[in-house]
């Protein structure tokens, strides 16, 4: 099955996310990333003092199940590969942000067997609008849906 | 952070090793909300992965290669973009060797651009260092 096209350009409603301490923690530790800080109490060592790994922007801009896969007329599936990921922050993510991602298709290529879709999320501060970061991804569905 | 006039084009970010065990990589899937079964399910992976087996995510692999980014220049704050071409999938169970280069300075923007990378124990590349780069923004120090 191949993705539909005519889904270029299509905007998906925004959807906030909630940067959390526990979830930089986790994250960190498993990426290599984790410093004294993310262990700390925070009673000794506050929020605004814990290293977010600019990485972590996966964790909110890589919800495929919310977006591409929610998408009755997208036609995704789960036999897919990433191919390529980019971020440019504005400004460093931090622990208590509250951010307001929206995704938009920005390209669907079509080869032999594969269709190659590039997406973008583009993340704001929910307080301020504030662009915080730019994500853009690149994902190859393979047409064999043995998915 | 780094200071720009300690910046030399051919630096290189101390080399770094990571081994994905399956552990690891379940973790990450924890950690990130990525529960595709290429990550975990051998059964499913036989039909569908490009190895034939289970792979690591390949956020996994940038994630750790960003953390070896993000330690050369100081703190996350300092790193003002990143991007990777994923050039094959990691399989569960391999080690990578992670590095990085410097490629340009800009003294005007005080700002360096690294090529990155991830490798197999075989030298072939996970993450494309032709095609993969990170910028750090540096130090300018007197110059303001």
């Amino acid at each position: 099955m191949s993705l539909n096209p005519a889904r270029v350009g299509h905007r998906y409603a925004p959807f906030t996310y909630e940067v959390s301490r526990e979830k930089v923690r986790e994250y960190a530790e498993v990426t290599g990333a984790a410093t004294a800080a993310h262990g700390a109490d925070p009673r000794v060592v506050p929020d605004a003092d814990v290293p977010v790994p600019p990485t972590f922007a996966a964790v909110f801009t890589l919800a495929l199940e919310r977006t591409l896969h929610a998408d009755p007329e997208l036609g995704a599936h789960w036999n897919l590969v990433h191919g390529g990921q980019s971020f440019a922050f504005a400004r460093p993510l931090r622990v208590g942000d509250v951010l307001v991602c929206t995704p938009h298709i920005v390209d669907i290529t079509s080869r032999s067997r594969m269709d190659i879709l590039t997406f973008a999320v583009d993340v704001t501060d929910a307080a301020d609008d504030a662009e915080v970061v730019r994500a853009e991804s690149t994902v190859i569905f393979f047409d064999d849906e043995a998915a | 952070m780094r200071r720009l006039e300690d910046v030399a084009i051919g630096e290189e970010l101390p080399e770094h090793f990571s081994h994905l065990d399956q552990e690891r990589v379940l973790r990450y899937a924890g950690a990130s909300g990525d529960y595709n079964r290429l990550h975990w399910d051998p059964a499913f992976a036989a039909r569908v992965s490009p190895t034939g087996g289970v792979i690591a995510h390949g956020m996994l692999s940038l994630g750790l290669l960003s953390a070896a980014v993000t330690e050369w220049a100081g703190g996350p704050e300092h790193v003002r973009s990143l991007s990777a071409s994923f050039r094959a999938p990691c399989p569960v169970e391999a080690t990578l060797r992670l590095g990085g280069r410097v490629l340009e300075v800009d003294a005007e923007a005080a700002t360096a651009t690294l090529a990155i990378w991830a490798v197999l124990a075989d030298g072939s590349a996970v993450i494309d260092r032709k095609r993969s780069r990170a910028v750090v923004a540096l130090d300018p120090g007197g110059r303001g």
